[in-house]
Parts: C-alpha cells; sequence; structure tokens
C-alpha cells in the first residue's frame, strides 16, 4: 500500500498505525541509538516520538508532499526529542562526558571505531551532530534533510562542510591528545 | 575534508534490533490508541445527547409556549403570584401605588395624609383582556371629552 494511503487511514485506523510502526520503528530506534548514550534514555526518547506521532496523526496532512513526506516528518520529532532531553539534561550530559572521557579509546587506530567518533561528535552544536548522524550514520540525501529540518539543499550542503571541517578538528586534535599520553 | 567525508562513509555503523522493546512499545501504543479512542467516544456521546436535550427543550418552547414558564416555576418557584398586577403600571407612572396595610403606608396611617391631587379609576370592558382599570387625572374642566391617562392594569 501507499505510504500515502496508509498515513491516511493510520489516523482513524491502528492496524494502519501498527503497519507505520514495523516500517519505521527500526529506523527512528538506529537514529535515536546514534544520538544518545544510554539504552533507558533511547526507549524513552523512541517511546515518546511514537506516542506524539499517534497524538498528532492527525494534524499531519500531505499538503505539499515534496516538502514533507510521512518518514521527513517522524524524524523531525526524533530530532525535536533528542534536542529537547539535551537540554532538559545539559547539566548531567556535561557529566556523563566527562566520565567516559577518563578512558577515551584509542584515536590513533584508523579506521576510527563509531563509539570514538560519535564521541567526538558530542563537542559539536546540537544541529551540527543532528545534521551529521542523519546524513552519515542514517544516509539520508540532502532533499530528505531539507524535508527534515525545513532548511535549503544548498544552506544544509554548507552547514555540513563546515561540521565536517569542525570534527576534523576535533578528531585530530584528540589524536594528538593520545598520542602524547601514549608517550608521556 | 574528502578523507573525512570517506571515513564517515565508511565507518562502520552499529545497529541496534530490540525486538523486546519493539513489542512492549508497540503494545503500549495499542493500549494508547484504545484508551484514547474510547475518551473520544464518550465525549462524542456526551455531546450528541446535550445536543438532542437542547433541541427538545427547542422544540417544546416553540411547541408549547408555556414550557419555560412551567419549568421556571418547577425549579425556582411561583413568585409571580406574590407580585401585585399593577406593580408594572405603577413604575411606569412613577406614582407610589400600593395596599395601605403594606409597606410605608402601613407605618404611616397614623400620620395625617394632605390631599394632594384626585384620580379617577375607570373600568373598562375589553374582549382581549378583560377587564382595563384606567388611573386617570381628574380635572375639573375636561377638554373634548379626553382624559390624561396615568396607569392602566388589568385583572
Amino acid at each position: 500500500m501507499e505510504e500515502r494511503e496508509l498515513v491516511k487511514r493510520a489516523k482513524q485506523d491502528i492496524q494502519a498505525f501498527d503497519e507505520l510502526y514495523r516500517i519505521y520503528y527500526p529506523k527512528i530506534n538506529n537514529f535515536v541509538f546514534h544520538r544518545t548514550y544510554d539504552e533507558d534514555v533511547r526507549n524513552e526518547i523512541v517511546s515518546n516520538v511514537f506516542y506524539k506521532a499517534m497524538k498528532n496523526l492527525y494534524r499531519f496532512k500531505f499538503l505539499d508532499s515534496h516538502r514533507c513526506s510521512f518518514s521527513a516528518w517522524l524524524y523531525r520529532i526524533a530530532v525535536s526529542e533528542v534536542n529537547q532531553y539535551y537540554r532538559d539534561r545539559k547539566r548531567d550530559f556535561k557529566l556523563v562526558m566527562k566520565k567516559k572521557n577518563d578512558k577515551p579509546d584509542d584515536p590513533t587506530v584508523y579506521p576510527y571505531e563509531f563509539k570514538y567518533v560519535k564521541q567526538c561528535l558530542s563537542y559539536l552544536k546540537p544541529f551540527e551532530q543532528n545534521l551529521i548522524a542523519l546524513k552519515y550514520f542514517e544516509k539520508k540525501s540532502y532533499r530528505e534533510l531539507s524535508e527534515i529540518f525545513g532548511k535549503k539543499e544548498n544552506a544544509l550542503k554548507v552547514k555540513t562542510h563546515r561540521s565536517l571541517k569542525k570534527l576534523k578538528n576535533i578528531l585530530e586534535q584528540e589524536k594528538d591528545h593520545g598520542q602524547d599520553q601514549r608517550y608521556a | 575534508m574528502d578523507k573525512i567525508k570517506d571515513m564517515l562513509s565508511t565507518l562502520k555503523i552499529p545497529l541496534i534490533d530490540d525486538k523486546y522493546q519493539f513489542n512492549a512499545l508497540r503494545s503500549r501504543l495499542l493500549q494508547a490508541f484504545f484508551s484514547r479512542q474510547r475518551v473520544y467516544v464518550l465525549r462524542y456521546r456526551w455531546a450528541v445527547s446535550m445536543a438532542a436535550l437542547l433541541f427538545l427543550i427547542l422544540a417544546a418552547t416553540f411547541m408549547v409556549p408555556n414550557f419555560a414558564s412551567s419549568v421556571n416555576t418547577l425549579v425556582f418557584g411561583d413568585h409571580n403570584k406574590e407580585q401585585p398586577i399593577i406593580a408594572e403600571n405603577v413604575q411606569k407612572s412613577k406614582g407610589i401605588l400600593m395596599p395601605v396595610d403594606q409597606g410605608e403606608m402601613a407605618n404611616s396611617s397614623n400620620r395625617l395624609i394632605d390631599d394632594d391631587k384626585t384620580y379617577l379609576i375607570r373600568q373598562y370592558n375589553s374582549p382581549r383582556a378583560g377587564k382595563v382599570m384606567v388611573v386617570s387625572e381628574y380635572n375639573k374642566q375636561m377638554q373634548n371629552n379626553k382624559i390624561r391617562k396615568v396607569s392602566a392594569g388589568c385583572y
């Protein structure tokens, strides 16, 4: 069944919503997994995303399906929930990061491990983190990203370029820091 | 820059497949959906029953004109009988007209009341309104057999 028809039916029919849930749960779950560190937090955020989607599905309209697909709408909720989580627990998060940074993974080993990249990614701004996570971890195209963030593709390309530049600097700094620690 | 792009593109990204959480959340969502639906059904029924009740009241008001008055009497009691019929006309004429055994008149009955003006009370028989009492000022010189009406009431 076409997604549009499925979403239309899901507004009243739980079976149709269940179908959407089956399709999108793994995607949203993985995105949140790539953006968070704790399993409980991930479960909480994913739950919130689907609860909100179910609650507000009647508001979702395919007025302009090129601008916002259902998938993008769902990712938008997920991004908003992740941001909200980090805003609410800003202080706790810093403490967690400090604890994690006490024993960093060996950054000199190439190719880098995902865990290490994720750790370095946390030094970027939340928007930049979401952008890189969606672009490189979830393999979203710029068109999909423009739907999710509600920005123009070109603007997102520039933002991605800058974010990558920042990430590169952070990776290099961490690498040097790791080498220094090894030789000390 | 290309190096980091390649690195991120070739990065081995772990994927998670949490069946337990998937099923747990699924059942919670189902429960939430049905509880929400039950609330909507209750709200719908409440709204429909209220609309039906209001419609009945509206229809009864048109079909039985005394219905509203009867309901009012039933709910708040019958106060109309205690009120004198001429009260409205007294207010209109800005005069003070009350039974002599009530209000200030009862207290001031011993006092000497000065004669101020003379009024005439005429009774007419009207086929519509029944008996109509017309209060008019008394003038010695009646012009063209016309009288100035001050107040009127019917019973």
